[in-house]
Parts: structure tokens; sequence; C-alpha cells
């Protein structure tokens, strides 16, 4: 029966079940949090019932279940689709297949028996549950705002104060037909509203009377079915308030797929009001397509307008720090990229890729460095929210592919192992599901605000997966349970003891306990707690009972059949007697097999425990595997072959479900995969079954680290006003690489987070929202302050004064441990107060000498002692007072703990050292301070050597390797300094560039900054003096004739060189590839694209690094005389290029990252050209340039408009 | 069309521009790279590269000297049958070898220039590899490289 057929047949059981599910929800009352853009349960709204909701709402439009109900569930639960969920919760048809050599069954997932499954309901009333959940996340809070004005309202006509606020006289905004209930429930007074408490936390608050506002537009053109709206009025227009002017109704709001004010779109035009289907009229605009909205305003001429729109431009912002972002989001995406490989991003289209959005990313680079400071900057907020959500995305990826890599980690063969064919399909196309929104997060990040949601969904999904594998187990259980109870078995047959029945209450019990976990798993996941763990171990009980049920069933079956085929094909003597022998060995292994189940249906662990070993002896025995061979060769019946197949299949899936508890990741499906059921491979030989069963696995999810420790402490920072606090949840990253020690890592964390939580509930009670930009500042506070806090310093003391008569080595490392107390001690109390990142760090370096010194003197004194104690022994006499006494101490005992504390508390401040210098940037990226990079390279043991180099930025990203040889990624991270450093550079030729480092290369760029008071402009002035000053004459006595050619305005040449301020690679032009030749696109390699060569890579974009470069400063160097050139030409008859500056650093920056030869146009003057004919060309603007397969340069040199490849 | 043999001549010293030796100041060369890039300044010198009777004159530095650490590697291509080219962007010249016998010589820049020839591509990478030998075999007895060094990176690479 099809699923329409389906639900018409059992509506009244769909509609009362969904109802009755509903009504065992509770459901939150979220409201705005504490954290801009999070929700948390207000404080001050509680129902006055719990779990009246669900009721409530459907009550309010008369579809309090039955047939009512089911009539509105499909716009109810949309985009879920109720088909798809009456399938997802019923047994599945089957169908027998066959390819002429085998015959298998394959389920039918549209189709299923026309019996009533209590899932059903359960399946469609999680969605209808989640939809409700989304609903009151919107809701919540306009209903809020709503009943505060109308109280506000009654106080100003009554003129007195009220204890109780009523229900809202206006109408709730809503956004989709489920919000109207929700509403409605809302109003009906099931909520308990505090009031006074309101008043008092928020007593400038009016509310919000949810007056949709008439909306002005105009039609922008539309685009491949997609269709764009300008609002002109009111300037903040709501995305509901156009949908009431588009469609007629704001519960609409949904189809609104683009929400940029003032633009919005959609992919449908359906339903348009007349009043707006004019107006597209009007404009020529056909509305009879659909389309994407978001897909098409990525790639429409609105991009741009769109994606700024979606974000603020926060303070301070600048043309560098946005490239620095920029590179930052390449760097992230490269690694999701990776990171994907295991589920086959990049080659499995169904997946989707994210190849487009890192040419946009590269392109918008490109386009921003060329671009005006002003309109760089403009892009600041858009370019940090898509960093901020690649970065995000990552994060989930990373979890889901770790998950992932677990189950598939001991399979052999790559294709499987790829595609996770070793595991079920429920599994695997639930992770497949998830992997794939997080891939579309990425494809839309272009659009932040768009992206959001899809996050969350990918989050989401992510979050769930163990209950997705629950639901899986729970439908082979319940097809299990079916299969048992449809055959006919009489009450006084041994099967009656089976209680099948019983089985199928259990397993409609715990079904619906499952949808009612993920329900509060996707409102509340602490509320879940130990109950899905719990629920997970009856589950996996049912199962085997279950699978052990069926077995008998399936061996009976079996038998039965071996009797039919007796005494209907087999007729020769010979053949009857081996069948008889058959079946005789059948019943005494049909025996054993009922014994163990027996023995298993006691439930006690002595008994269970026995029946497992039973079980494992019989699966074990040489001769049970003969007797199925046996029996398949000698009844050759294809039906009687499949049941032997699928016996043998049962039987090996039930002892790998009684051990479950045995398996970890992967084991099972690799085995399984490679065709030996652990030791049961004789038995899969002879029955050439594929076993699906994977039980195993939610164990898996469950009771790996992915779950004990990763996901709940993802969820105790996750949530309400603790996702205030998730900022730490990415530091668990540094813990699960090894890069902090689990304990000291841990401690970190939780002391930190305890001091941010307290920091943050300070904000709280006065009712500020905190931006994520000052949560992340509290988070690094938090840190500051466990330095201060944990420092030993401010407790320094001179260490064992009272010790004589030790020796000199002892005595110089008490000395110098002694010595060093007095400054610690007052870096620990200077650091107390401060926030400053800066002085913690500096502390815990002071610190760690100090405390290695105490070492130092510890293991000394332990030396001495135990020589003192060996003097003593030999000699007969008893220590008295002797080293150790002196010390304070009672045995060597007492030293070594001592040194073993000192030990642990370096530990934990080598760990927020760690923390305080590796910005989590998404999964293995993490970003450190420019000034700091050194010394945190040295810290993971990695090369100073970078990957790469940000052209743009002069970000250099470097690759370390965890302990566990996982790689990381670090990127530079560029503070105002140095922003404003690279700025000053970026406005300098080569020369100029020497001279300022050489008046600045001591100085920290803070000191630069101060120096010229962060004035770029006489900063890059005084250098340029400088440097004009010295080279007056050098060209003068060179002779020549001059021409100029290409951008024509900057000339340059001896004495008259002027480049105004700001012309370089940011002075706003731009480079475009000319030609090229000879080129290996299938290898990648630059300052951007890797190296190839031997040794480590070269220094980019160092002007100075021969590996990088070549010789192009001898031959082509800025520093050269023309005689240089000439003596060349008369030998060679080639015009001759001259660098006027280490452009040739931009040149390779701008020359794709491709072996070959290439004609790069650099937009602006970068040399001259001595011609054969003795002309000199001043001012070129094009470049040679050829690249080596490795990636360096062979040679680069500026030439003329008339050169060619 | 008949076959064209590729050869190397090394020539007079060169003389009539003098380079500076090419500054490491990151440290990033191996010794002997940086001891021919010496060698090639120091001892520079014209090198006819002749194809057939056509003939080009380049220098060792700084033509040769970016090319003859790369020559083993092109002379494995040419005897595996791939297409492969011999650069020297400095000179504006590269000679391109097809999948079969054909190469073009083409001189590029400000003035074009073209010559199909046919090469037996063992030929050439035999040239290639006897031209390597010769070259870091000189700076070795002028002492510019390590013999010891010299034989690592032959053995190494493969020439």
């Amino acid at each position: 029966m099809e699923a329409p057929a389906y639900i018409e047949t059992f509506v009244t059981e769909l509609g009362d079940g969904v109802r009755d599910f509903l009504a065992h929800q509770e459901f939150g009352l979220p409201v705005r949090g504490l954290v801009e853009g999070e929700l948390m349960p207000s404080p001050f709204l509680t129902w006055k019932t719990p779990k009246s909701f669900g009721t409530a709402a459907l009550t309010s439009v008369g579809a309090d279940g039955g047939k009512a109900l089911v009539a509105r569930l499909p716009d109810l639960i949309r985009p879920s689709d109720l088909g798809e969920l009456v399938n997802r919760g019923r047994k599945k048809g089957t169908v027998q297949v066959t390819d002429d050599k085998t015959t298998w069954s394959e389920e039918r997932s549209n189709l299923g028996p026309a019996t009533w499954y209590p899932d059903v309901a359960v399946e469609v009333g999680q969605a209808l549950a989640r939809r409700f959940i989304e609903s009151l996340e919107r809701i919540t809070q306009r209903y809020l705002d709503a009943r505060v004005a109308t109280a506000v309202a009654e106080e100003a006509k009554t003129v007195q104060c009220l204890t109780d606020a009523p229900e809202p006289t206006d109408g709730v905004l809503t956004s989709a037909p489920i919000d109207v209930l929700t509403a409605n429930a809302l109003k009906a007074g099931l909520v308990k509203f505090d009031w006074p408490g309101y008043h008092l936390a928020y007593p400038t608050s009016v509310g919000n009377k949810q007056v949709a506002r008439h909306v002005d537009f105009w039609v922008e053109p539309a685009q491949n079915g997609t269709y764009w709206v300008r609002v002109s009025s009111p300037a903040d227009p709501l995305p509901e308030e156009v949908a009431v002017a588009l469609f007629g109704d704001t519960a609409k709001t949904s189809r609104l797929a683009v929400v940029s004010p003032p633009l919005f779109g959609f992919g449908d035009a359906s339903g348009l009001r007349p009043e707006a289907q004019a107006r597209f009229a009007d404009a020529g605009v056909d509305t009879t397509r659909t389309g994407d909205a978001t897909a098409e305003g990525m790639k429409g001429p609105l991009a741009d307008e769109i994606a700024l729109a979606q974000s603020k431009v926060p303070a301070g912002s600048d043309k560098v720090g946005v490239l620095a972002t920029l590179n930052e989001s390449v760097t992230v995406l490269d690694s999701f990229a990776t990171t994907g490989a295991v589920f086959g991003l990049g080659k499995d289209p169904t997946l989707g890729g994210v190849t487009t959005v890192r040419d946009r990313l590269v392109k918008k680079q490109t386009e921003l460095a060329t671009a005006t400071e002003e309109a760089a900057a403009k892009w600041a907020g858009q370019v940090k929210d898509q960093r901020l959500i690649l970065s995000q995305a990552l994060d989930g990826f990373v979890s889901l592919v770790e998950r992932f890599e677990g189950m598939t980690q001991k399979v052999k063969d790559a294709t499987a192992k790829l595609g996770g064919f070793n595991l079920p399909p429920y599994v695997r196309e639930a992770m497949h599901s998830a992997a794939a929104q997080y891939v579309d997060v990425v494809a839309t990040s272009f659009f932040p605000a768009t992206a959001q949601p899809k996050l969350r969904a990918a989050d989401l999904a992510n979050r769930l997966l163990p209950v997705t594998i629950l639901e899986g187990t729970m439908a082979a259980i319940q097809r299990t349970v079916d299969d048992a109870l449809a055959e006919k078995r009489k009450k006084d047959s041994d099967h009656a003891s089976y209680d099948t029945e019983g089985m199928r209450k259990r397993e409609v019990e715990l079904r619906a306990r499952l949808g009612a976990i993920k329900v509060r798993l996707i409102e509340n996941p602490l509320s879940v707690g130990d109950e899905l763990a719990e629920l997970q171990a009856e589950i996996v009980d049912l199962q085997t009972e279950a699978e052990i049920v069926a077995n008998m069933d399936q061996l009976d079956v079996a038998w039965q059949a071996l009797d039919d085929s007796y005494s209907v094909w087999f007729s020769s003597y010979a053949t009857t007697i081996k069948i008889r022998n058959l079946k005789m060995l059948g019943d005494i292994f049909h025996a054993e097999w009922k014994g163990i189940f027996n023995l298993w249906k006691k439930g006690d662990k002595a008994s269970r425990d026995l029946a497992k070993s039973q079980l494992d002896t019989l699966r074990a025995k040489p001769a049970l595997a003969w007797y199925f061979g046996k029996l398949r060769e000698t009844v050759k019946s294809a039906q009687t072959e499949i049941l032997i197949g699928k016996i043998v299949a049962m039987l090996v899936i039930t002892v790998v479900t009684m051990g479950v508890g045995e398996f970890v990741a992967g084991w099972v499906g690799a085995d399984l995969a490679a065709g030996a059921a652990l030791s049961g491979r004789a038995l899969l030989a002879v029955g050439g079954a594929e076993a699906l069963t994977m039980t195993a696995l939610s164990q898996l999810v469950l009771d790996t680290d992915h779950s004990a420790g990763h996901v709940a402490w993802e969820f105790a920072t996750n949530f309400a006003m603790f996702s205030a606090l998730r900022k730490f949840s990415a530091f668990a990253e540094l813990r699960k690489l090894g890069l902090i020690g689990t304990a000291s890592g841990q401690f970190v964390l939780l002391e930190a987070m305890g001091l941010a939580k307290d920091e943050i509930a300070k904000y709280a009670r006065t009712g500020k929202h905190l931006t994520m930009e000052e949560i992340g500042q509290i988070t690094v506070q938090s840190l500051v302050m466990f330095v201060a806090l944990n420092g030993v310093g401010r407790l320094a003391q001179p260490i064992l004064k009272g010790v004589r008569g030790s020796g000199i080595k002892f005595g110089t490392a008490r000395a110098a441990a002694n010595r060093a107390a007095g400054s610690v001690k007052a870096m620990n109390k200077a650091l107390m107060g401060s926030k400053d990142l800066n002085k913690a760090l500096e502390y815990i370096k002071a610190e760690r000498a100090w405390v290695e010194l105490k070492i130092k003197a510890y293991d000394q004194l332990e030396i001495d002692a135990k020589a003192e104690a060996e003097a003593a022994r030999q000699s007969g006499k008893k220590v008295k007072g002797g080293l150790l006494e002196q010390a304070g101490m009672t045995s060597l005992e007492d030293v070594a703990n001592m040194k073993a504390a000192l030990g642990e508390h370096i530990a934990r401040m080598d760990a927020a050292k760690t923390v305080l210098t590796l910005r989590p940037l998404g999964g293995r990226v993490f970003g450190t301070p420019r000034a700091r990079i050194g010394e945190v390279l040295d810290q993971l043991g990695a090369s100073k050597n970078p990957v790469t180099t940000d052209g743009w930025s002069t970000v250099r990203t470097y690759e370390a390797k965890s302990p566990d040889g996982k790689k990381i990624t670090i990127i530079e991270e560029l503070d105002q300094y140095d922003r404003w450093m690279v700025k000053v550079q970026k406005s300098l030729d080569g020369t100029e560039l020497a001279k300022w480092e050489e008046t600045t290369g001591r100085n920290t760029p803070k000191e630069v900054y101060d120096r010229y008071s962060g004035d770029t402009d006489l900063a890059v002035r005084t250098v340029k003096e400088d440097v004009r000053e010295a080279a007056v004459g050098s060209w003068e006595s060179e002779g020549g004739r001059t021409a100029h050619e290409g951008a024509g305005t900057a000339h340059e040449g001896a004495g008259t060189a002027h480049e105004g301020a700001g012309v370089g690679p940011a002075g706003g032009t731009f480079a475009n590839v000319i030609a090229s030749a000879g080129v290996d696109t299938n290898v990648t390699v630059g300052s951007r694209g890797g190296w190839r060569g031997s040794g480590d890579p070269p220094q980019w974009p160092n002007p100075k690094s021969t590996k990088a470069y070549g010789h192009v400063e001898s031959t082509h160097g800025p520093r050269l005389k023309a005689r240089h050139f000439q003596g060349r030409i008369a030998s060679t008859g080639n015009d001759q290029g001259q660098w006027s500056g280490p452009h040739w650093v931009e040149a390779e920056g701008r020359t794709p990252q491709h072996p070959g030869r290439y004609i790069v146009e650099m937009g602006r003057a970068i040399g001259r050209v001595y011609r054969a004919n003795a002309e000199i060309v001043e001012g070129v603007t094009r470049a040679f340039v050829q690249r080596n397969p490795d990636g360096s340069i062979n040679s680069t040199y500026p030439v003329t408009n008339d050169f060619v490849l | 069309m008949p076959v064209d043999e590729l050869h190397f001549r090394i020539g007079p010293r060169w003389t009539r521009e003098t380079f500076a030796v090419p500054d490491d100041p990151l440290g990033e060369l191996s010794d002997l790279e940086m001891g021919l890039l010496r060698y090639a300044v120091e001892e520079n010198a014209e090198v006819t590269v002749a194809v057939g009777e056509d003939e080009w004159r380049v220098l060792l530095f700084p033509d040769i000297s970016a090319l003859v650490l790369q020559l083993a590697p092109i002379a494995q291509d040419l005897e595996r049958g791939v297409p492969v080219e011999l650069s020297l962007p400095e000179s504006q010249l590269v000679i391109s070898f097809g999948a079969g016998d054909a190469a073009m010589v083409r001189h590029f820049g400000g003035r074009v220039a073209e010559s199909p020839h046919t090469v037996d591509r063992s030929q050439v990478a035999g040239e290639l590899r006897r031209f390597q030998h010769d070259v870091l075999g000189r700076a070795a007895s002028d002492r510019y490289v390590d013999q010891a060094d010299v034989a690592e990176f032959l053995a190494r690479s493969g020439a």
C-alpha cells in the first residue's frame, strides 16, 4: 500500500496518534538571549500547565486529532513531506529481485503493509514538534513584546501598576502557517508572565504591538525564474511585512528565500496578490517560472549588494584586515575541502562542491586588493561573517567526518571506505545528508544571513545522528518483530513463550520514547542527560531478543521447507536418507538454539552471559557450517537457498548483536564488508549472505569520545545562556589534538569558563545583549584572569631556607630559584585585575622559568638526600636532623610529590598559554598573533617556512603536526599595528621598502605606529624623502633616449621617480594575464600553490629569496646600471627589462600557480626596457614571468607591450 | 626531413658584462646550488645551443645556471615520450619537443622566429645528460662545488 492510501486508511489513528505524541511533549518559551542572535528560555515566561501547549495549539484551529489534524499536517510540517514521514515510520514492503544468477529481497520504501504502525504517528509527531519548536522560537519573543505593549497601554489607561499583564489585544506577527496555532495557544492564557519582574529588569521596555506596516517596493529584473523586489519604504522592512505586500499574508514569509533588506528574493511567484502581480506585469516580468533564489542571487548582478546588506561593518575596519580575513576564509575552505575528501567531496556530485566558493573568494581578494581603502573596508562585515560561517561549518564537518572515519577505520577497501559502504544504508544516508548540508552552508556562505539557518540545520542533523541511527535500529526491530508476528503460531506452541506481542509493545513504547528524546534534543539537549544512553541499552536488548526470536522462526521455516522438499521433490532413497540425516542434525541445533533463547529470556545478567557463551560455542561448531552447506547442496531449491542464506545471516547478526559491547568503531562493519563476520567466516561463506544489521553503531556513536566527552562538552557549552560560552568549546579541539594535556587542558578551560560565566552573568543582570565580539573578549579576559588567579607567583617565598650542609650544586640551584621569585611575585601582582593578554603570556614565561629552577633545586635536594641516606646506611648510623628534615619533609616521597605538583602546574600554565595564543578558526585551523608566531611554531616543533604567503595581506600560513600526526594549520593574525605596517609597506617600492626595514626593523609594529602617530601618509612621505635624497644623481649619468608607454602616469627615473602614496599592489590598479604558454595546469605550485622543489619551501614573499625568485636581482634588479643591459643587448640582440623595485614579488603573486610562461599586466609602472635600438622605454606595465615546475621563478623581467610569447 | 641533433657547446669566456654573484641572504640554497651559481657567474661563458644547422648563443649565467639542475628530469620526460620544453627565458628561447620526433625552436619576445626540426629524442636526452655532467664536472674541478655533492645530486636526480 502506498503512502496516500495508507494515510486515508489510517487517518484516525494517524491524527490521534500525532495529537497524543504532542500531548506528551514539553516545549520551551525561548526569547532573545544574552548573546546577540541566540535564544534562551525567558526567566519571565512559564507555562501554567506543562505539556499543555501542543494540545492547545491544535485545538485552537479545531485540529485536535483524527481527520481534521491530518488535513492540516502538510501545511504545518512543511518543508517535511507527510508521505515520506509515513513511509519512514512503517515497515517497508519487499520484492524479490533476480539477475538470473541470484535472487534477493529488496525493500520498497514507498510501499508497506496495510497494517497500522504507531511508529508512523511518532515519526510525524516528531516532525510537527520540531516545527512547533521553530515556531516558538519565532513567536515567543513577539508574544512577549505584544503582551508588554498591552500591559504598558493598560497601565497608562488605568494609571495603576498591574501585577498581572493581560494577554495581547493585537495580533502577533506570524511567519508560517504553524505560527497561527502557536500564537493562538500562547494567547489562550497558558503562559504565566512575571510582569512586575520583567518591568523591574527592563523598566524602559514598552513592547511592540506587532502591526505589519505598509510596504512600498519596486520590481527588479527577474533572474532565471527568481523574483526580486526592492523596498523603498519603510527603511527597515520586516520580511513579514514584505510577505503581506506580495502574498497578502505574513504566514507566507518563508517563501522569501533571500532576505537582505531592502532586497528580497523568492523563487516561486504563484499566489501573488493581484496588486503585486500587476506590479510585476508592469515591469515586464514573467512570473510563471520557478527557480532557486539563493543560487540565482549569488550569480546575478545584485549579488554584492545582497551580501553587503546581510552584515554590519565593524568599527575600525580597514582594507588590510579585510584582505587578511579573506585569506583566512580561503585557508579554512581549503581545510574543509581536504576534510571532506573522506565523503568524496569534489568527486561525488550529490554532495555538492566548494570550488565555486573558493573561486569567488579569490576573485573578491583580487578585486578588493586593487580597490580603494574605503571600498574595500565596507566589506569588513561580510568577510568576517562569511569567515565565521565557514569556520563553524568546518567545525561541524570535522566532527561529522571523525564519526564517519571512526565507523570505517577498519575497512581496507578504499572504495567501500570512501562511500562508507560497510555501514547500513540508514547510517550512510544520514551522514551523507548531514555532510551535504554542510557543503550547502559553505556554498551559500557569501550570503551569511542566508547561510546561518542552514548552518543551524546542519549542526542539528549532526547532533541528532545518534538518534537517527537508533531510529534505523528501531526500524529493523519493527521489521523483525512484525515478521515474527506474521507467522501463524498456536497459542500453546513453543512460540507463545517468545512473547512476540510483548516485544511489539516494547518496540512501540521505545519508539515513542526515542521520539520524545529527539524533540528534547532539538530544544534542550541538556535535559536529556543519560536518558539517551539508557534508552539505547534497552533498544539493544530488544533488538537482540527480537533477532533471536526471528532466527528461531527462520530456522523453523527452514526446517519446514526441508520437510516440504522431502515430500514434494525428493523420491530417491539416497536423497531421502540424506535429508532425514540433515533434519536430525537440524533438530539438534534447533534444540540447542532454543536452550540459548530460554536462557536469554530469563533476563538476569548471569543467564544472558551464559546464553552468549553458548551461542558463541554453537556458532563456532564446524558441524553447523557443514550442516548449512550440505543442506544447500542437497536441497537444490532456490527458495530454500534464500532461506538458508537468511538464516546464516541472522545467526551471524545475532552473534554480533550479543557481543555489541566488545566492538569498537568500524570493526563490525569492516569485517562484514570484507565477507568474514568475525569468526563466523565459514557461516557467511556458506550462506553467501550480506549481513546488514549494525546494532553496534549506536553504541559507537554514543559511547565513544564523540558522545561521552565531546558531545557532553558541546551540550554543556552550547545551550541557552551557556551558548555564550560556546567560544570555549572550540578550544576543546586543542585538547582533542593533544596540543594541550587532557587533564590540564580541561582544568584550564573549565576554570576559565567559570570565570567567564560570572563575568557574563554581570551583563545578564543589566539586561544587556552581548555581541559575539564581546563574548570573544570576555573569553580572552577570563583566560588572562585564570592565569592571574592560578599563578603561584603571588605566593612566592624563598624555598628550602632551612637546608644547610647540602652541596654547592644545591646551594646554587636554590639561590637561582629564590632570586627569580621576587620578579615573578611582582608580575603576578600586576596581572591581577589586568585584561592584557601579552602580560599574561609574559607572566607564564617568567613563572615557568622560576618553577623550573625550583624543580632543579628539589632535584638536587633529592640527590643529596639519597647520598646522605646511603652514607648513613654504610656507616650504620642513623641520620638525625638530615637534609629532608631541614627541608621540612619526612621522606623522599615528599620531594617527589612536590616536584610532581610543580610539573602539573607547569602543564596547566602551558595549556593556558596554548589556549591564549591559538585562536580556533575551525577544525584544525588556528590563528596566532604575528608577534607570537615564532614561539608558537617552536612550541609545536613546526618549520618556520610558511607554506603560503598571501601577497595581498602579507599573512603567512604555516603547518604543524599534532602529537598524533594530524596536520594543523596556523595562520598569522594581524593586529591593528601589524595592519598599519602592511598598509605603509604596500605604498612603497622595493628601494623604499628596504629603507623602511632599515629604519624600523628593530622596533615592534606598535612602536613604529606610535612613532608616526598612526599617520600612514607621514610614514610613507618620510621614507620616500629618505630614499630620494640618497638616490639623486644615480641615474642621470647613464644617458640614453627615453620614451613612455603603458599606464603613462607613473614616471620613474633618476631623481624624478615618483609614485604617489598608495600606489602599489593595493593602489587601485588591476592585473591580467595577457598571454601564457607551456602551462601545466595539472601542477599547482607557487607562493599560494605549494612547493615541489627540494628542501624547505622558499621564503615567499621576501624579495631577497633567491630560491623563490632566482637571480632576478642580479640580472634585472633596480640597482643595475645601464651598461649591464647594453652589453647583454649587444651580445644577444634581445631587449632587456629592468625592475624599478622588487615588484617581482607582486608579479609572482599575480601569476597563475602553474608552471609555464606568462605575460602579466601589472596595471602600473614597474620598470623600464632597454631596447636593442638604444631606446629606453620607461614606465612599462607588463612583466614576463616563467615559473619552474617546482613553483619557483626561473626568470622574470619587465617587458614592453609588443613582447609576445 | 633529416634528423637533427641537439648539442650544447661551452665556448669562450664572456666578459662583456660582469654580473654580481647572486646573493643568498636568507640561506635557502644548498651548497651545490650556490656553488654552481658562483661558478656560472665567475666563469661565465658563451654556450652554443645547436639543433641541426641552427645555432643560438646563450650564456652560462643567467641561462644555463637556471637550467642545468633541471636537465635530468627533462631527459627522463624525453625518454618517456611525453611533450617537454627546454626553456632559456633569459635569451627568450624555447625548444619544444612534441610527443613524437618533432621539435620546434621558438624565439619569443620582441622578435619572433620559429624553426621546426625532426630529432631523435634519445639523442637529445643523452646530450642533456652529457651536458649536465660536463657543467657540474667543470664546476667541481674548479672547486666551486663539492664532488661528493655532485655525485649525490646526480644519483638522486636519476641522471
